[in-house]
C-alpha cells in the first residue's frame, strides 16, 4: 500500500517538484495530496487518514511553529516533517523539540533523501508511540500497586512516587512530591532516622523487608514492611534510590489478635485441664467412698464376733496363764487397729453433716495444738504460733476443722523425726497474694481480689518427695509404716475444707520442709446463725 | 439372783452365738438367739425378754422396722431395745440420746455391751414407774 502523504505548501513552485521527486523515487510508493493553504490542509487532515504530514514553515496564514501546533492539535498521532528554506532553520529546530519527526531544507532535497526521510519519520513515530504506550502501561501498573513506591535522588529528595505513596504522604497528586524530603512529611526524629538509613543505602547497602512502625500523615499508627535499594546509572554509579513500602498494619493487627486468641485458648485449655483433674479426683473419691462403705460393713461383723469371742476367752482362760492373757491382749489390740482403719474408711465415705457456727480460727488452732502436744513430747520440736489479732470469724464446723488442723500438725510432726520447728500462723490475705505464693485457688470459685482467712502450717522436716506430690490427696496413699496411717487423713481434710467452700493447698517450702495452707472466706458479718447443712 | 432374759436378733449366727456365750458366761443373763428376723416377734412372745438387741441392717426387715412392730405390740412395747450397728459414727452416738434409743457399734467389747444393757433396763424401769402415759405416748 502506498504511503499517504499530505503536503501543505502555498508555493506551487515548491509543491510540483516535490511531487515529481516522490514519483521518481518510487512510482507507486507514495500517494501525495497537496493543500495550498493551512486551513485546507487541516480540513483534509480531519477528513482523511494520512501516514505523514509534510508542512511548509513559511505559510502566509501562520508562522512556522504555530502552524506546526495547529496540525499537531488536529491530529496528534501523525508524524510531521517540517520543510524550511535556508533561513528557516532555527524555527524548524524548534518544531523538532516540540515533537516534529524531522526537518528538511527545501533547497537540499533530492528524490532518495526525501523518500528515506518520509519512511524513517513514520518508523520513528511508530517506535515513539510504542514507547509512550509502554510507559503509560508501566505508570498505570505502578499506580495500581497497593505498595508505596518512590524514587529519591542522592540528597534523599523525592524524584517520583506512585499514587499509593502520594496518598500515604497526604498528597493529592503524585507530582507534588518532587523536590520534597521526609522532613516535609514525618516528625523530625523519624525523618532523621530515615535519612541516616538512606545514607547507607546510597553507599550501596540495600535494605530489604524490614518491619517498622510509623505514623501516617493523618496521625494513625501504621506498620510498614520497607525495602530500599540503590539506583545505578549506566556507568554503575549510584544516583539515587528506590523505596518500596508495604502496609502490613492489618496483618500485624491480625497477628496480635491471633497471639491474644492463642493465649486465651491456652488459658482456657489449662482451666479445662485442671477442671478435668478435679473431676477425676472427685470421681476417684466417690468410688472409693462407695467401696469403703461396703467393705466397712462387711468387715465389722467378723470383728464383732472376734471381740465378743475374745471377751469370752478372756474370762475363761485369762487368769490361768500369763502368756495366754498376753496373747489375748495382743489379739485385742490387732482387732482394735483393724477397727480404727475401718472406722476411718467409714468416716471418709459417709455423707457428712456440718454443724456450722461462727468460729474464730485462732481458737480452733489453739485447741488443736493442745491435742497434739503429747505427739511432740520427747522430740526436740519447737512450736511457733503467730496468730493474727482481730481475725475475722468464719462459719465452720469447729470439730471438723480441728480434725483438719490435727491432721496437718501430725503430718508435720511425723515429717520431723528428731527435731525441727512447727510454725502455725493465721492471717488475712487476698486471693491475689495467695496465688502469688502458688496457692491453687480455682478461678471459678475465687475472685481476683477477694479477702480470705488463712491458716499456714509449716514444718522444717523432710518435705514431700517429688513423686508423691500429686498423690498426697489420693485416698489410701500413705508413706507411713503399715498400721500407722490410713492414707485418709489428707483426703478427708481436703474434703472437709472444700465442703466449707475453702481450699487446702500443700506444697514443699523452697527453704525445705512442707507447708499447708487452709484458706476460707470470712463469715458474713452481722447475722448469727447456727445451722446444720447436709452435704 | 434372777437372770435377765435377753433376746438377740441378728442375721449373722456368729455374732448371736458369741454374744450369747459371752453374756451367759457372766452368770447374769439368759440369752435367746434369733437369726431370722421375721421370727423375732414370735420368739419374744414365748420368752418374755427383759431386753431386745436388734441388728440394724438385716435382710427381709431392718432393725428399726422390727422395732416399730415390737413397740406396736401390747405385750412387748415396754421392752427396751438396743441396736447393734456396723455403720454408726460418733455423731449418731450423740444423736441417740435425743431419740431414747441406744446404739452399740460393732465391734463392741463385752463390758460396753453389758453397760448398755443395764442402762437400758434401768431407764425402762424408771419410765414405767413414773408415768405410763409417757411410755404410751412414745409409740
Amino acid at each position: 500500500m502506498p504511503i499517504r502523504v499530505l503536503h501543505i505548501e502555498d508555493n506551487s513552485g515548491d509543491a510540483l517538484p516535490l511531487r515529481e521527486m516522490l514519483r521518481t523515487a518510487d512510482e507507486t510508493g507514495f500517494d501525495l495530496t497537496h493543500a495550498s493553504q493551512l486551513s485546507a490542509g487541516l480540513e483534509k487532515l480531519a477528513e482523511g487518514s494520512f501516514d505523514v504530514v509534510m508542512l511548509d514553515m513559511s505559510l502566509p496564514e501562520s508562522s512556522g511553529i504555530d502552524a506546526f501546533k495547529k496540525v499537531r492539535e488536529t491530529s496528534p498521532h501523525i508524524p510531521i516533517i517540517v520543510l524550511s528554506g535556508l533561513d528557516g532553520e532555527p524555527a524548524a529546530m524548534q518544531t523538532v523539540h516540540a515533537g516534529a519527526q524531522d526537518y528538511l531544507c527545501k533547497d537540499e532535497l533530492n528524490e532518495r533523501m526525501l523518500a528515506r526521510a518520509i519512511r524513517y519519520a513514520i518508523q520513528r513515530h511508530r517506535a515513539d508511540q510504542a514507547l509512550e504506550e509502554e510507559r503509560s502501561l508501566l505508570r498505570s501498573l505502578i499506580d495500581a500497586l497497593p505498595d508505596q513506591i518512590y524514587v529519591k535522588d542522592c540528597q534523599s529528595k523525592f524524584v517520583a512516587c506512585n499514587t499509593a505513596a502520594a496518598n500515604m504522604m497526604g498528597l493529592e497528586k503524585f507530582e507534588a512530591i518532587v523536590g520534597k524530603s521526609d522532613f516535609d512529611f514525618f516528625p523530625h526524629s523519624l525523618a532523621e532516622k530515615f535519612c541516616n538509613e538512606e545514607i547507607a543505602v546510597l553507599s550501596g547497602q540495600p535494605r530489604v523487608n524490614r518491619e517498622e512502625r510509623i505514623e501516617s500523615a493523618s496521625g494513625e499508627p501504621r506498620w510498614l514492611l520497607t525495602t530500599k535499594v540503590p539506583l545505578y546509572d549506566r556507568d554503575g554509579k549510584i544516583h539515587g534510590l528506590v523505596g518500596i513500602n508495604r502496609d502490613i498494619t492489618e496483618r500485624r493487627q491480625f497477628e496480635d489478635r491471633l497471639v491474644k486468641l492463642h493465649a486465651d485458648l491456652k488459658e482456657t485449655h489449662e482451666n479445662l485441664k485442671s477442671a478435668q483433674l478435679q473431676l477425676i479426683q472427685a470421681e476417684k473419691m466417690e468410688s472409693v467412698g462407695r467401696l469403703a462403705a461396703g467393705v466397712a460393713h462387711e468387715v465389722k461383723n467378723p470383728l464383732a464376733v472376734a471381740v465378743m469371742g475374745l471377751d469370752y476367752l478372756k474370762n475363761t482362760l485369762g487368769a490361768s496363764n500369763p502368756s495366754t492373757s498376753q496373747v489375748l491382749n495382743e489379739i485385742y489390740d490387732a482387732i482394735k487397729r483393724a477397727d480404727t482403719v475401718i472406722g476411718g474408711l467409714l468416716d471418709f465415705s459417709r455423707p457428712r453433716t456440718l454443724i456450722l457456727k461462727r468460729e474464730n480460727l485462732n481458737e480452733l488452732v489453739l485447741q488443736s495444738v493442745a491435742l497434739v502436744r503429747h505427739d511432740v513430747a520427747g522430740k526436740r520440736i519447737r512450736l511457733v504460733q503467730n496468730l493474727a489479732q482481730l481475725l475475722p470469724q468464719v462459719r465452720v464446723d469447729g470439730n471438723k476443722f480441728k480434725q483438719v488442723f490435727i491432721n496437718l500438725f501430725i503430718n508435720a510432726i511425723h515429717a520431723m523425726p528428731e527435731e525441727g520447728t512447727l510454725a502455725v500462723s493465721t492471717f488475712v490475705a487476698s486471693t491475689r497474694e495467695l496465688r502469688d505464693v502458688s496457692v491453687a485457688l480455682p478461678p471459678d470459685k475465687f475472685g481476683m481480689d477477694e479477702a480470705l482467712i488463712a491458716v499456714l502450717v509449716e514444718d522444717t522436716g523432710t518435705g514431700i518427695a517429688a513423686e508423691h506430690l500429686n498423690k498426697i490427696f489420693d485416698p489410701y496413699f500413705t508413706t507411713k509404716p503399715v498400721g500407722e496411717g490410713t492414707g485418709l487423713g489428707l483426703p478427708v481434710s481436703r474434703q472437709i475444707v472444700e465442703m466449707h467452700g475453702g481450699v487446702l493447698d500443700i506444697r514443699n517450702r523452697p527453704e525445705g520442709g512442707a507447708r499447708a495452707i487452709v484458706a476460707i472466706r470470712a463469715a458474713a458479718s452481722g447475722t448469727k446463725i447456727v445451722e446444720k447443712t447436709e452435704v | 439372783m434372777v437372770k435377765k432374759k435377753i433376746l438377740i436378733v441378728d442375721d449373722e449366727e456368729g455374732i448371736t452365738r458369741m454374744i450369747k456365750l459371752a453374756l451367759e458366761q457372766t452368770g447374769h443373763y439368759e440369752v435367746t438367739e434369733v437369726n431370722k428376723p421375721m421370727r423375732a416377734l414370735m420368739t419374744a412372745w414365748d420368752c418374755h425378754p427383759d431386753l431386745i438387741i436388734l441388728d440394724v441392717m438385716m435382710p427381709d426387715i431392718e432393725g428399726r422396722e422390727l422395732a416399730k412392730l415390737i413397740k406396736a405390740d401390747r405385750r412387748l412395747r415396754d421392752t427396751p431395745i438396743i441396736y447393734l450397728t456396723a455403720t454408726i459414727t460418733r455423731e449418731e452416738t450423740e444423736e441417740q440420746w435425743l431419740s431414747n434409743e441406744i446404739y452399740i457399734r460393732k465391734p463392741a467389747t463385752l463390758p460396753e455391751l453389758i453397760n448398755s444393757i443395764e442402762q437400758s433396763i434401768e431407764t425402762a424401769k424408771m419410765l414405767k414407774h413414773s408415768s405410763g402415759e409417757w411410755v404410751a405416748g412414745s409409740e
